[in-house]
């Protein structure tokens, strides 16, 4: 019965939102309500699931488990933003420079971690996967345009060839599309399988 | 697992036993030949092994019927018929012409026929052995029935039923066990003595005590005659080397045989057969050769001192004899009388045996025995040599360690030099091209954004969403940057929404002066959903509009949208489930050049009215001379990851031809 609930509850939200779509004119502010129940709930959510992180990681300091001055550290400045935020106030120009000091340099060195793996990843796919035609279309297409996007070869003077340029350069928009057409259409399929009951989500 | 006498050879200069992978004789010095020889086919001058492949050599050598079990066995039966029969055999065929060729050599190593004579002599020595064992037998058989008989003088002439005359049935009478235990062991041994057996057999039948409590005197009589042989067959181990087991050659002590039963021609062709058939068992039996030597030195003692051992015997009979002739003197003369015959007979059966020793003694130098082929003396040499030649071969262009890989550091130092070149390339690119702004030309989608733009007039509405994270900020806010510089110049109303909280302190510098806050909107984009669907209830109050400080319909009036993020999933949520409730709006994108090609079809679409992706972009909005450095570094950065992919693509290359490489040489 537990289960049929959930499910029932899903199937009726879905139709909903369904019928809002398409009876927006009138079924428009029974939408937006419903929406900002799902804001609420999500939010509602978000918190207990800070509350439970910040739990474990008070157990796993009272337990003295390794790794527990990461927790630590995790704990002191998760207090210490909630602390600050809450005297200074979000608008305060000293407390968004703080916040700016540790997320701004975090965040770039990231994305250097980010563009190291993708460099990793670029030298070890031969050497993993070998001479396939995946590896091979994938070398050939990525220096292809990482030689074009320099911006070192023009073919201004040449209109043929630019247009041959300008059709190569479309490329990654069909993939692009094709990737986009194919989610739509697992969101699609999930979509229904839902509604039908289909798909337990909560199992 | 090898007999250690199968590693001997001997040095054709002085005759000494070496090793076989001795290179040089350890006596003289005299240089050996090579082991990867084989012999008979080396001093070849018309033919070599190319003629004759190894593979007919060995197989000629597993057909030769000397070398098969099934001919070894014929020594275990003692059937020296059947190895006369094969002779003829093997003459009839026509023989290879290597056995041709190591008869050959043979003979010119041999010319005097000293190997051949000394497998003569020792067959027919081992012939003589088994033949003076048996008569040995049969005289003390025959000595204890006559001493029995002796005893028993005055009943002798009493007969059974049987035969048997009356003292022979008081023997058995007496001695049950002794029969009955010889009995059982001729039974269970089935026929086969072993050496305890026999020795302690004849120490049984003669009543000799063992050899530890045997009188000093009487093997030192034997032991002259014994040395002598000893002597001679040291002097002819060295000079006359075969590969024929030492047991085969008998000892002094074995050489009263029966020399009517083999003309000399048999003895021969006996010989020359059992030397064959055994040559490959030589090895073996030379330890059994050494019991069976303290075993004749045994028979021998009594032998020779038959006479002395039988009066030695007598003595105590008679002894007891005397106590009971006491009251029988006739009978005691008849046993005397007895006595002196059996004492003549025994004289006359002692005296040719030891004539036949003396003979036996002078005869120790080899007979001529031409008619031995001395190939057959080599056979297991050659089959040795034949085998390690053939090991050798099967092990030639098989690699027994590892190869090291040769060139691994010249390719690596080649990867390395082609690393460094590349490197340098780039170097040389950034550090001395022109200072001019890259020449990149404006894209389609940023020429269609700064056309979007134009569109806008004073008075219009627009809304500014922005979702970028602190990463993506370099790339991002310059063009934010030049935006909000158009848009204020223009007199453009604009409304800034997040729902990012970073946001609201990364871009708080960038909206500093300008009259427009950014606005956070809970929920992400379910908070963007709930405001964009527009009708709001008007029986209850919704949590959204609480939530926003100033007007919550954040859609109201505008004209225009333009979406800052670095995510295109943002964009594509806002396009796919936004969009449709605000139709009316010209939406433009301002993003990373990571996320511009998912945006691509959104804009081939029209949904999207135009969007400027990152700073290859920048020159459409006119940022150029700010972000020079910036487009060098975009640069280096691309020409980094070309190097790494041509990398990889030639480090796999060079995996391939060491793979190649080695599978080459395997």
């Amino acid at each position: 019965m537990k289960q049929k609930t959930t499910l029932i509850v899903a199937i009726v939200s879905g139709l909903l939102m369904l019928g809002a779509l398409f009876f927006q004119p009138y079924a428009a502010p029974y939408l937006a309500l419903v929406l900002n129940w799902l804001i609420i709930i999500s939010s509602s959510a978000l918190l207990v699931g800070i509350a439970g992180l910040v739990v474990n990681h008070l157990g796993f300091i009272l337990k003295a488990r390794k790794g527990c001055l990461y927790s630590l550290v995790l704990l002191v400045s998760f207090f210490a933003t909630i602390v600050f935020g809450i005297i200074l106030g979000m608008d305060n120009p000293d407390f968004l420079q703080g916040l700016s000091a540790i997320l701004l340099p975090m965040q770039t060195a990231l994305m250097a971690l980010i563009a190291l793996v993708l460099m990793s990843a670029a030298i070890k796919i031969f050497r993993q996967r070998g001479w396939s035609i995946l590896t091979v279309s994938f070398a050939v297409s990525a220096l292809l345009f990482l030689f074009l996007n320099l911006g070192f070869v023009r073919f201004d003077s040449n209109p043929a060839l630019q247009n041959f340029v300008a059709i190569i350069q479309g490329l990654p928009m069909i993939g692009a599309r094709g990737l986009l057409i194919g989610a739509a259409l697992g969101a699609l399929l999930m979509g229904l399988r839902v509604l039908f009951g289909q798909e337990a989500s909560d199992e | 697992m090898s007999d250690p006498s199968d590693e001997l050879r001997i040095c054709p200069h002085c005759g000494q036993l070496n090793s076989v992978y001795t290179l040089v004789c350890i006596n003289c010095g005299q240089e050996l030949d090579d082991i990867f020889e084989i012999e008979g086919l080396e001093d070849s001058p018309t033919e070599s092994l190319d003629e004759q492949s190894l593979e007919t050599v060995l197989n000629a050598l597993d057909e030769n019927p000397l070398l098969s079990p099934e001919e070894k066995n014929v020594e275990n039966s003692g059937e020296d018929s059947e190895a006369e029969s094969k002779e003829p055999s093997d003459e009839e065929e026509p023989l290879p012409s290597w056995l041709n060729k190591i008869r050959q050599r043979a003979k010119e190593e041999d010319p005097a026929g000293d190997l051949a004579k000394a497998g003569k002599a020792a067959d027919e020595k081992r012939e003589q052995v088994d033949e003076a064992f048996d008569q040995v037998l049969r005289r003390i058989r025959e000595s204890e029935q006559s001493k029995a008989g002796r005893t028993r003088k005055p009943e002798s002439n009493l007969v059974d039923e049987n035969g048997d005359p009356e003292w022979l049935r008081r023997i058995r009478e007496l001695h049950p066990n002794q029969e009955e235990s010889l009995e059982d062991s001729s039974a269970a041994s089935d026929d086969e003595w072993t050496d305890e057996e026999l020795e302690e057999l004849f120490r049984k039948e003669l009543g000799l005590p063992k050899p530890d409590e045997l009188p000093e005197e009487a093997p030192l009589e034997n032991f002259e005659i014994l040395d002598e042989p000893k002597q001679a067959e040291e002097e002819i181990a060295p000079d006359d080397f075969h590969n024929i087991p030492d047991e085969d050659i008998p000892s002094p002590w074995t050489l009263t045989t029966n020399e009517e039963n083999e003309t000399p021609d048999d003895t021969q062709e006996t010989a020359s057969s059992q030397m064959e058939i055994e040559n490959g068992e030589a090895i073996a039996e030379a330890e059994k050769a050494e019991d069976d030597e303290r075993l004749a030195e045994a028979v021998e003692h009594h032998v020779i001192d038959d006479f002395e051992l039988d009066d030695a015997e007598a003595s105590p009979l008679a002894d007891n004899e005397e106590s009971d002739a006491t009251n029988l003197p006739e009978v005691e003369e008849a046993e005397r009388r007895d006595y002196e015959e059996e004492q003549s007979e025994n004289e006359d059966v002692s005296q040719p045996l030891i004539t036949e020793f003396e003979k036996e003694e002078i005869d120790e130098s080899p007979q001529p025995t031409e008619d031995i082929t001395p190939d057959l003396i080599l056979l297991r040499d050659q089959r040795d040599r034949a085998r390690i030649l053939n090991e050798i071969i099967s092990q030639e262009g098989r690699r027994s360690i590892p190869l090291p890989h040769e060139n691994k550091n010249n390719h690596r130092l080649g990867s390395i030099i082609l690393s460094l070149l590349l490197i340098l390339g780039i170097l040389a690119t950034i550090l001395f091209m022109p200072n001019s702004s890259p020449a990149f030309p404006n894209s389609p989608t940023a020429i269609a954004f700064a056309e979007n733009l134009e569109t806008l007039s004073e008075g219009q509405s627009v809304l500014l969403v922005l979702d970028y994270q602190a990463g993506s900020r370099n790339e991002i806010e310059p063009l934010l940057e030049k935006l909000l510089e158009s848009l204020e110049t223009k007199n453009i109303s604009l409304r800034v929404v997040t729902a990012n909280p970073e946001n609201l302190w990364l871009s708080a510098k960038l909206f500093a002066g300008s009259p427009s806050e950014i606005e956070f909107i809970p929920g992400g984009i379910l908070g963007y959903l709930s405001l964009a669907v527009a009708e709001k209830p008007d029986w209850v109050a919704l949590p959204m509009d609480k939530a926003i400080k100033t007007d919550p319909d954040i859609f109201a009036g505008l004209s225009h949208l333009i979406l800052v993020s670095d995510s295109s999933e943002f964009v594509r949520s806002w396009m796919e489930q936004i969009s449709p409730f605000q139709l009316r709006l010209n939406t433009s994108v301002i993003t990373t050049s990571v996320s511009a090609p998912m945006l691509s079809p959104y804009f081939a679409s029209g949904q999207i009215k135009g969007y400027v992706a990152g700073l290859s972009d920048a020159k459409t909005l006119g940022v150029e001379k700010d972000l020079l450095v910036n487009q060098r570094a975009f640069q280096v950065g691309t020409l980094l990851m070309i190097l790494v992919l041509l990398l990889g693509i030639i480090m796999k290359l060079d995996e391939d031809s060491r793979s190649n490489a080695e599978r080459s040489t395997e």
